[in-house]
């Protein structure tokens, strides 16, 4: 019923204060008859090991970001929402001490507390090298999902996943991964004999598969690509024109403040959603979708919270 | 009487429309808030987290809150900029250090805006915000570069439109490019080679600087670009000093 009633003032907007409730209640009863299932996707990308918020003094974000207010954001988004899934874009290693001195053990064991659903393999992930990402793994028990990335002649052979698929109310949820090219931007020692993938044909194959395959309802890609470029290099946007089946990307990597999902075209002229909350854990993405009897998402609102971790006064 | 049962009319059409809207095109629709978010410490789970940090922060600090130097300037991460101050603080104490442990002569430094990994506030400068700086583990190291591949490093400078450099002025407005190295007089000759002081990252090609990859020569300084920010910051502090911001027109475009 509470979901119901949001949706209403949701969806009609400026419309509905116009009006007086009596109008509405006989209507919105014959309007929202059927079911919807609302799913609450929350996500970060490229928190690259900030703990603490940022301190009062720094120039650009005082006060803003911190893991324990970030969980204390998504405790309470989960008493409010049945449907929750917690992501993570990548490049959770690297930016603090606490990465220097502690290899990303911590980063992991607040995750798992947070319980994250899964995450992806971003470029800063491979800086202890690919060893030092693979020895952090016993800390981390939700799972690292890359379909791009061939790891068949590293240490890190069957650890990692092209895709996870999680079931919330009868819809299927296919979320799976793709990361960045590491040549030119990891050094060879460090990433070893990881092979990179195009990342347009690995994300096709992947959906396509979650799609017709496993029979998903929705597809979810979490890209470590970057939003844009200015030269040809593949980014979000391409791949939200080049594919067929991605309802929704969760982008990093260039560090990208996005208020509000920006909304392309795919190649089967449905739409594809690209999202990326900058970094450091300043802002929490939240996009709930709305999903029909045709299990089909409808509707969507989205907010970009932003974690200040000033004490109130 | 009538102008009311209008509206109701009006309404009714208007809600019509939003259902049809809505029947017709089930695609999505959206709308998009903001919020700016200081919880209380109410959440269990947030307890969790700050009792599973606690051990970890103690020690932590334990190093990293020493204070290294003081700042009397903003040193902001900056994108889009040819010049920062960040950068030439950072490009101009790596040539200092360097220079100093450096057999022979070093013609210019050239780090990368990507590398510097956060602002430096006004204030005091402690260890931890060296690390935050400069998290990486890389290496200073002395690249010689031959005619060709120094003019190739001096059009990525252009593309990329800027770097962090010292010891050397290019202006790009003028053509050709004038470029000034500080240290040497200007050799035209085909011959001549240059000692470009870089990070072992970049020099392995990172950021795209190929023209680093097949060098006429590569020599390791013998110290990490991040314990050179730590050493000089404390040698500064140690002379009364403090880190003071400086633009100064080392790339110029128009």
């Amino acid at each position: 019923m509470s979901n119901r009633r949001t949706f209403i003032k949701q969806s009609f907007l400026g419309s509905v204060s116009l009006l007086g409730a009596a109008a509405l209640n006989p209507l919105s009863a014959a309007i929202f008859k059927r079911n919807h299932t609302k799913i609450t996707i929350l996500h970060t990308n490229d928190v690259h090991s900030h703990i603490e918020p940022f301190p009062a003094n720094d120039p650009k974000y005082p006060n803003l970001g911190g893991v324990a207010r970030r969980a204390g954001l998504i405790d309470k988004i989960r008493t409010e929402e049945k449907n929750v899934l917690l992501l993570d874009a990548g490049d959770i290693f690297q930016g603090t001490p606490y990465f220097n001195k502690y290899g990303g053990e911590l980063e992991f064991k607040l995750m798992s507390l947070m319980k994250y659903d899964a995450a992806t393999i971003g470029n800063h992930d491979f800086d202890n090298g690919i060893d030092g990402f693979y020895k952090m793994l016993p800390h981390a028990n939700f799972p690292f999902v890359n379909a791009n990335y061939d790891f068949s002649n590293t240490i890190l052979k069957n650890k990692i996943q092209p895709y996870k698929i999680f079931l919330k109310e009868g819809i299927k949820i296919g979320v799976f991964g793709v990361g960045v090219e590491l040549e030119g931007l990891v050094d060879k020692k460090l990433y070893k004999e990881t092979i990179y993938l195009n990342p347009i044909v690995k994300a096709n194959e992947t959906a396509n598969h979650l799609k017709n395959k496993e029979k998903c309802h929705f597809i979810i890609c979490l890209s470590h690509l970057g939003y844009e470029y200015k030269t040809n290099k593949v980014s979000d946007l391409v791949l939200a024109k080049e594919n067929e089946y991605i309802d929704l990307i969760i982008g990093g990597h260039t560090h990208t403040f996005l208020d509000k999902p920006t909304t392309v075209r795919n190649k089967k002229n449905k739409i594809t959603l690209i999202n990326q909350v900058g970094w450091a854990g300043i802002n929490l993405g939240r996009i709930d979708f709305f999903i029909n009897s045709k299990n089909e998402a409808y509707y969507f609102s989205s907010e970009a919270i932003k974690i200040n971790s000033k004490k109130k006064s | 009487m009538n102008k009311s049962r209008n509206l109701v009319l009006r309404f009714s059409f208007l809600i019509i429309v939003s259902l049809l809207f809505i029947e017709c095109k089930p695609s999505v629709y959206t709308k998009t808030t903001q919020t700016s978010i200081a919880l209380d410490s109410t959440y269990s789970n947030q307890k969790k987290i700050e009792e599973l940090v606690i051990p970890y922060k103690t020690d932590l600090e334990k190093e990293m809150n020493e204070v290294l130097v003081i700042s009397n300037d903003e040193f902001t991460r900056e994108k889009g900029k040819p010049e920062t101050k960040l950068g030439n603080l950072v490009a101009d104490l790596s040539m200092e250090v360097a220079q100093k442990m450096y057999n022979g002569n070093i013609d210019f430094c050239m780090l990368n805006f990507g590398g510097l990994r956060t602002s430096l506030p006004k204030g005091e400068i402690t260890r931890g915000k060296v690390f935050e700086l400069m998290p990486f583990e890389n290496e200073l190291v002395v690249v010689t570069l031959s005619k060709e591949q120094f003019d190739t490093l001096i059009s990525y400078i252009k593309n990329v439109g800027g770097q962090p450099i010292a010891g050397i002025k290019i202006n790009f407005s003028t053509t050709p490019t004038q470029v000034k190295i500080k240290n040497r007089k200007n050799d035209k000759s085909l011959n001549t080679t240059y000692k470009v002081l870089t990070s072992d990252y970049l020099a392995n090609g990172g950021d795209n600087m190929k023209f680093f990859l097949n060098p006429i020569n590569y020599e390791k300084v013998g110290i990490k670009l991040r314990d050179a920010i730590i050493q000089y910051c404390v040698e500064q502090h140690a002379q009364g000093k403090q880190l003071t911001g400086k633009i100064e027109g080392r790339i110029i475009y128009e």
